[in-house]
């Protein structure tokens, strides 16, 4: 049985916005998965309805086999949620938000404790249990709340930018922690971080415009793009001398080339040589393919795509 | 680490309550100002009507005024702060797990008694000290207050499911709280109002529990077929307001 089952799920809200339509996909247990799309593209709408805060308008959506309309009570047994741009309460303490959230969730007290105890540890934020969390950073605070759902011992765990706010070192603390997980529960993330993504992840998805526009492994993600490795120059270039060997974009300022193909990623640094350029060769990521399939293009680079034969 | 399968059931249900209750009565007691806001407004509210009307009139504020504490901290403290849960996005936390709109409710109205306690024990001090109730009419008198209490939390727990602004919930809450509090004989005694036009004060339900709260404390004398009226109206308005909570309280967005 799949962790996540979604049949043709729409979401349509009272003013007028289609937030998802006709959704369909399937997700095993014990795996991440990751659901990636531009703002507005429905993505908090997915984790919610899958979290049973939210009505949908039509479809289905199973989460462990159990219906979140018709079953909701059973769905809410084996789920924790942490929703985005939430936070804790500013007069309890780390220990207490964790704690209570879990007495509230029916655990008993003793239970409670070490659950609490062990996701407080598994966060960093043992030496600073007692403080209030009026006293914490924003990211300390978001991890309070990641705390609080850990603790849980859910079966599916539905994050909605759970990295928001944290620093690097947290973040990817965070990220080890639930790739760790990963056959114990069922991971929901979204995320606007693809780094963490392409390693996190078992299966991405991209969403935009509440329809699934891919959803594979991030390594079928990046076969399916016919271009392997981009060029970055260090310092200007003319555009003219590239523009037929390939994309010529740029990345934070610095010119980019996406070589047509492997013969014109040689041509390229022949002639950077020649110009004596400084060019340096990555394997493609998972973030320029989310530029290419989810990107708002121009008319050359549409182009382009259809010349290498990128569809999405 | 351990998980739970036995969250559902009695047992659980008072954990849940007491879980939520205890995170909000921790809260309580780390801001004193509101408490204390909250016990002087009674203290002030008799003083005023003492020097305006006197003893006699000021007995029915008393009792008024501890109505109006229970019915506020249901009715129009604890939306606010369900409002201030959602827009925390704690809301969606609580949603989704085993805790309901019952257990939620009934959590939520727990952490508020903290703040009905300042005024709750201004009032009662002064309506003992005076001699205006005895000691042994003090538990009826805490049933009655804890009905009302209850009654205020239903409804305000169901209007902050609807609203999503701050705004919008108090001017819902403080509406309501004046058509219960304000209008009817609640600070004032029923035989005020013309014997025609007395029916149209019971059909708040603050006129049932003033009633009640005046006749355990032989403030008011009311025959037997009054007394069942009363205590008849006040079951029905609680059972409407549970099954409103239960059935059209709109704990999932639609």
């Amino acid at each position: 049985m799949p962790a996540i089952e979604v049949n043709n799920l729409a979401k349509v809200y009272s003013n007028g916005t289609c937030a998802l339509s006709d959704v369909s996909f399937s997700f095993p247990r014990g795996k991440v998965l990751t659901v990636v799309g531009p703002n507005g593209a429905g993505k908090t709408t997915l984790l919610r309805i899958l979290g049973t805060n939210l009505l949908p308008t039509s479809g289905e959506a199973r989460v462990l086999g159990y219906d979140v309309l018709k079953e909701p009570s059973q769905v809410r047994l084996r789920i924790a949620m942490v929703p985005q741009e939430g936070r804790p309460e500013l007069y309890l303490t780390v220990w207490q938000s964790v704690f209570c959230y879990l007495l509230a969730r029916g655990f008993r007290w003793k239970d409670a404790r070490i659950n609490a105890e062990s996701a407080v540890k598994a966060m960093g934020l043992w030496e600073r249990r007692h403080y209030m969390s009026s006293q914490l950073s924003g990211g300390q605070r978001q991890r309070v709340l990641i705390a609080m759902a850990l603790a849980t011992g859910a079966e599916v765990l539905i994050l909605d930018e759970p990295t928001i706010g944290l620093d690097p070192i947290a973040r990817r603390e965070l990220n080890s922690f639930l790739g760790r997980l990963r056959n114990e529960a069922t991971v929901i993330i979204t995320t606007h971080m693809l780094d963490e993504a392409e390693y996190l992840s078992d299966q991405v998805m991209f969403i935009d415009g509440g329809k699934i526009q891919a959803f594979d492994s991030p390594a079928s993600l990046k076969q399916a793009v016919p271009v392997s490795e981009k060029m970055i120059f260090d310092g200007s270039v003319e555009h003219k001398d590239f523009s037929a060997l390939g994309l010529m974009t740029e990345l934070g300022g610095k010119p980019v080339l996406y070589p047509n193909s492997r013969e014109a990623a040689k041509r390229v640094i022949e002639i950077a040589l020649d110009q004596e350029l400084t060019v340096t060769v990555q394997p493609i990521t998972l973030e320029d393919v989310y530029f290419f399939m989810l990107g708002k293009h121009r008319e050359e680079e549409e182009g382009w795509k259809q010349q290498v034969g990128l569809t999405v | 680490m351990e998980t739970t399968s036995r969250a559902y059931g009695v047992a659980a249900g008072l954990r849940k309550t007491f879980g939520l209750a205890y995170a909000q009565t921790l809260i309580g007691l780390r801001n004193l100002y509101p408490l204390i806001s909250v016990g002087l407004i009674p203290g002030a509210l008799y003083l005023m009507f003492f020097l305006v009307g006197g003893q006699e009139l000021s007995q029915h504020v008393l009792y008024g005024a501890l109505i109006a504490q229970a019915l506020g901290a249901g009715l129009v403290s604890m939306p606010q702060f369900i409002v201030i849960h959602r827009d925390r996005r704690l809301l969606d936390m609580y949603i989704a797990s085993p805790m309901g709109p019952l257990s939620y409710m009934f959590g939520f109205a727990g952490g508020r008694l903290i703040y009905m306690l300042p005024g709750m024990v201004i009032l009662f001090s002064i309506l003992l000290g005076f001699g205006f109730m005895q000691l042994h009419n003090l538990p009826a008198t805490l049933l009655i207050v804890l009905v009302t209490f209850a009654l205020g939390s239903m409804i305000g727990f169901t209007i902050a499911t609807y609203t999503k602004s701050l705004f919008v919930t108090g001017a819902v809450s403080n509406i309501l709280n004046s058509l219960f509090m304000m209008l009817p004989p609640v600070m004032y005694p029923l035989a005020i109002i013309p014997d025609r036009y007395q029916w149209l004060a019971f059909l708040a339900p603050t006129t049932a529990v003033a009633e009640l709260i005046r006749w355990v404390n032989n403030l008011a004398e009311l025959t037997s077929g009054r007394l069942t009226l009363c205590i008849l109206l006040l079951a029905a308005w609680l059972l409407a307001c549970l099954a409103m909570v239960l059935f059209k309280s709109r704990w999932r967005e639609v």
